[in-house]
C-alpha cells in the first residue's frame, strides 16, 4: 500500500468528519461527534503509519507528506478544543481546514519517492518535523479563532482573545522547540547552527511575529481587535515559510530544497 | 502606564510612541550611514576585543541599573514597549532579508549601498542587536531584582535569548572555518584564504571515499519539453515497484543492475570505475504485443541508453540519488601522531576543538570520486550558544504549561 491507496483513506476520513458536522447541527455536544471526529483523525494516522512502513523512512520529507501530519494534528486539536471548551464553530473550521489538506493531497498525487538524502538521515529529523507540525496545527487554530473574532461582529472579543491565548502559547512553545531542534541539527549536518538559509529566515520571521503577539498580550492586558490582526498576519507569514519560500527570489540556493 | 495614550509625547514615563520614534530614528540613521559611507569594511570583533567590549558593556549596564533603577529612563530601557518596537523592527529587517537575495556583491547599486542584499552586515541590524541586548539586559536585571517563582519562565526565556544574541554577535569573529578538497595522493596541510596561505592545525589524507546510491528510478520523458512527467506514483519505476501503466502500455521492470557495463546487446554486473546502473524492461501494448529493452543512466565513461515508447515519449533512467557517502581519513598531528577517522553527513568528528564535516565529492564521478570535500570548523562560542538554547528550551516547556494560567491572571 502506498500513495495510490490514499484516496480511500482520505475519503473515509472526510466522510467521518462530515458526519461530525451533521451531528453538530442536530445535537451539539453529542459524544458520537467525538467518536466520528476522532475516528477520522485515526484513519489519517493509520495511513501515515502504513506509508511510513512502505517508504521505509519517516513520511516527513515532501509537502504532501507534511500535509498529512498537519491534517492529523489539526483534526485532533479541533476535537479536543470542541470537547474542552464546547466551541462548535471551532470544530467546523478546523475540520474544514483538515479536509482541505486531504483534498489537496487527493487532487495532487505525490510523485512516489522513497529516497531520503543523507542530510535528512538524522535523529533530529522526526522530532524537528513533528514538533513543527504540532506547532503549525495549533497556530492554524489561532488563525481560525482570529478570523472568527475579526469578521463576526457579534463575537465577544475578550473571550475570543483568551481562547486564542490558550492555543497560541502552546503553539509558540512548539514552534520555538522546532526552531531550536533545527539549530542543533544544522550544527551536526552543515557545521553551523544558523546560516540564514531562506527557510530559516522565514521560520525566524514567523517566530518573531508570534513573539510580538505574546509581548503585546502581556503588555496590554485589555483585549483588542488589533491583537487578533497580529495573529491573522502571523499565520500568513507562517504559510509563506511553509509553502511560499520556494517561489521567492531569495530562495534560489536554499538547503531546504528537498522539502518542496 | 495605563494612561499613556492620554499623556503627551516625551513626558515621562516613556511608552510606545517614544520607543517607536527613537528606534525608528536609529534605524533610519543606520541606513543613512550605510548609504553615505563608502566601502565600509565588515565589522568583526575577534578575541580579545569582543571580551573587552562585552565586559565594559555589562559593567556599564549594571552600574546604570543599580544607580538609577527607579528613574523613568531605566524603566523605559527595560520596558516591554521598547521590546515590541525592537522586535517589530527585527521582523521588518529580516523580512527584507527574506525577500531580497542575500549575496556578497561588489556591484554598486542602491540596494547594495543600503545593504539590502547583506542585511546582516548593515549598520541598522547591528544597532538593532545592540538595542535588543540593552533592553534584554535591563529587563533581566529588573526581574533578578525581584526574583520569584512566577518569573522563572521569563528569566529562562529572556536569559536564553540574551546569551544567544551575545554568542551570535560577539562570537562570530572567532569562528574559523576551512573547506578542504582532500585526495588519496596528497597530504593536505594548508589552505588559502584570499591570497594568504594558512597552515592547518593538522593535516589530512583521504584513505577511501565510499558512496552508496538508492536504486535509480525510471521515468517517462516528454520528447517535446525534455522533462520527466511527474504527478503520480504510477509513472515512475524503481527497484521495488515494478509495473507502471502509461498511455495504454504496461511497462514492467524485469531486472535491475546497480553497477554494470554493456557487452554487446546486454548489460552485465561489474564493479569497476565508470560502471553504471541499468534496467531490463518489458513494454506491452494494448494488443498484448511485447517488446524488451535495456536502458541505462550511463556514467562519465559510457553514454546513457534510452528507449522510445512511441513518437512522443521516451523511457529513461534518472540520475541516481545518494543514500550515504563517507570518507575514511588519516589525520596527521603535529606531535607526529596519525589517527584514522570516518566522517559522514550528519556524523562529524570532533578533533582538538575542531569539528570535521563531510560536505561534498566529485559529483561527476559519483561513487568513484577522486576527492572528498571536507569542512573544518572551530567555534569557541559554541557552548555559550548551546547554554542559551537549553535555557530557552526549559523556558519554553514552562511557557507551554504555564503561559495560559499566567495569562488568565492578567485579564
Amino acid at each position: 500500500m502506498n500513495w495510490s491507496s490514499f484516496e480511500i483513506f482520505g475519503y473515509v476520513a472526510i466522510f467521518l468528519w462530515l458526519i461530525g458536522f451533521i451531528i453538530n447541527a442536530i445535537k451539539p455536544g453529542n459524544k458520537v461527534l467525538l467518536f466520528s471526529g476522532l475516528s477520522g483523525s485515526i484513519v489519517i494516522g493509520v495511513f501515515i503509519g502504513v506509508l511510513w512502513n512502505y517508504l521505509e523512512r519517516p513520511p516527513m520529507r515532501t509537502l504532501a507528506e507534511t500535509r498529512l501530519w498537519y491534517a492529523f494534528f489539526l483534526s485532533l486539536i479541533g476535537n479536543i478544543i470542541y470537547f474542552k471548551w464546547k466551541y462548535s464553530w471551532f470544530y467546523i473550521f478546523s475540520q474544514i481546514l483538515a479536509i482541505l489538506f486531504i483534498v489537496i493531497n487527493i487532487l495532487n498525487p505525490e510523485t512516489y519517492n522513497k529516497s531520503l538524502m543523507p542530510a535528512l538521515q538524522s535523529v533530529w529529523f522526526i522530532p524537528h518535523v513533528v514538533v513543527y507540525m504540532i506547532a503549525y496545527a495549533f497556530l492554524a487554530s489561532s488563525f481560525i479563532i482570529s478570523i472568527k473574532g475579526l469578521f463576526n461582529k457579534k463575537t465577544d472579543i475578550q473571550s475570543i482573545v483568551r481562547l486564542a491565548d490558550n492555543v497560541v502559547y502552546i503553539g509558540f512553545g512548539f514552534l520555538t522547540m522546532g526552531l531550536l531542534f533545527g539549530a542543533l541539527w544544522a550544527k551536526k549536518a552543515w557545521g553551523h547552527y544558523w546560516t540564514w538559509d531562506p527557510k530559516e529566515t522565514w521560520a525566524f520571521i514567523s517566530w518573531v511575529a508570534y513573539l510580538i503577539y505574546i509581548h503585546n498580550r502581556s503588555l496590554y492586558k485589555k483585549t483588542s481587535k488589533n491583537q487578533l490582526f497580529i495573529l491573522f498576519f502571523a499565520f500568513i507569514l507562517l504559510l509563506v515559510c511553509w509553502f511560499g519560500v520556494q517561489y521567492l527570489p531569495s530562495a534560489v540556493n536554499s538547503v531546504h530544497n528537498y522539502a518542496y | 502606564m495605563r494612561n499613556q495614550n492620554k499623556k503627551s509625547i516625551w513626558v515621562s514615563p516613556w511608552g510606545f510612541a517614544e520607543s517607536s520614534l527613537i528606534v525608528t530614528a536609529l534605524m533610519v540613521s543606520g541606513f543613512l550611514i550605510d548609504l553615505f559611507s563608502k566601502n565600509r569594511s565588515e565589522i568583526e570583533f575577534p578575541y580579545p576585543i569582543n571580551i573587552i567590549i562585552l565586559t565594559i558593556l555589562f559593567v556599564f549596564i549594571t552600574a546604570i541599573f543599580l544607580t538609577f533603577k527607579k528613574s523613568y529612563f531605566v524603566k523605559w530601557l527595560q520596558s516591554a514597549q521598547l521590546a515590541i518596537v525592537t522586535i517589530s523592527w527585527m521582523l521588518l529587517l529580516v523580512l527584507l532579508m527574506g525577500i531580497f537575495k542575500q549575496e556578497n556583491s561588489s556591484e554598486i547599486s542602491i540596494i547594495n549601498r543600503l545593504y539590502l542584499s547583506n542585511i546582516l552586515s548593515s549598520s541598522a541590524f547591528l544597532l538593532l542587536q545592540l538595542i535588543l541586548l540593552i533592553n534584554l539586559s535591563f529587563a533581566l536585571l529588573n526581574r533578578f531584582n525581584k526574583l520569584n517563582f512566577r518569573n522563572i519562565s521569563f528569566i529562562l526565556n529572556h536569559l536564553g535569548i540574551l546569551i544567544i544574541v551575545i554568542g551570535l554577535g560577539f562570537g562570530s569573529g572567532d569562528i574559523s572555518k576551512y573547506t578542504l578538497k582532500i585526495s588519496k595522493n596528497d597530504i593536505t596541510w594548508k589552505t588559502k584564504r584570499g591570497d594568504t596561505e594558512i597552515e592547518l592545525p593538522f593535516a589530512f589524507k583521504l584513505i577511501a571515499f565510499r558512496l552508496e546510491n538508492f536504486p535509480a528510478k525510471i521515468g517517462i520523458v516528454d520528447n517535446q519539453t525534455d522533462e520527466i512527467i511527474k504527478g503520480n506514483d504510477k509513472i515512475i519505476l524503481t527497484g521495488q515497484d515494478s509495473i507502471i501503466y502509461f498511455n495504454g502500455k504496461t511497462i514492467r521492470l524485469k531486472k535491475y543492475l546497480q553497477n554494470s557495463i554493456q557487452f554487446g546487446e546486454n548489460f552485465h554486473s561489474v564493479n569497476e570505475i565508470g560502471s553504471c546502473s541499468a534496467a531490463f524492461v518489458e513494454i506491452e501494448d494494448v494488443n498484448n504485443k511485447k517488446q524488451t529493452a535495456w536502458i541505462s543512466r550511463g556514467s562519465h565513461l559510457y553514454p546513457s541508453v534510452l528507449f522510445p515508447i512511441d513518437s512522443s515519449y521516451t523511457l529513461a533512467m534518472l540520475e541516481p540519488e545518494a543514500k550515504s557517502y563517507k570518507s575514511d581519513i588519516s589525520v596527521y598531528f603535529k606531535s607526529g601522531d596519525i589517527q584514522q577517522y570516518t566522517i559522514e553527513v550528519n556524523k562529524p568528528v570532533h578533533i582538538n576543538g575542531w569539528d570535521i564535516y563531510q560536505t561534498d565529492y566529485n559529483k561527476e564521478l559519483g561513487e568513484w570520486s577522486d576527492y572528498s570535500v571536507i569542512e573544518m570548523v572551530r567555534d569557541p562560542w559554541l557552548n555559550v550558544i548551546y547554554f542559551g538554547v537549553f535555557l530557552m528550551m526549559a523556558g519554553v516547556v514552562l511557557l507551554i504549561f504555564t503561559g495560559r494560567i499566567n495569562n488568565n491572571e492578567l485579564v
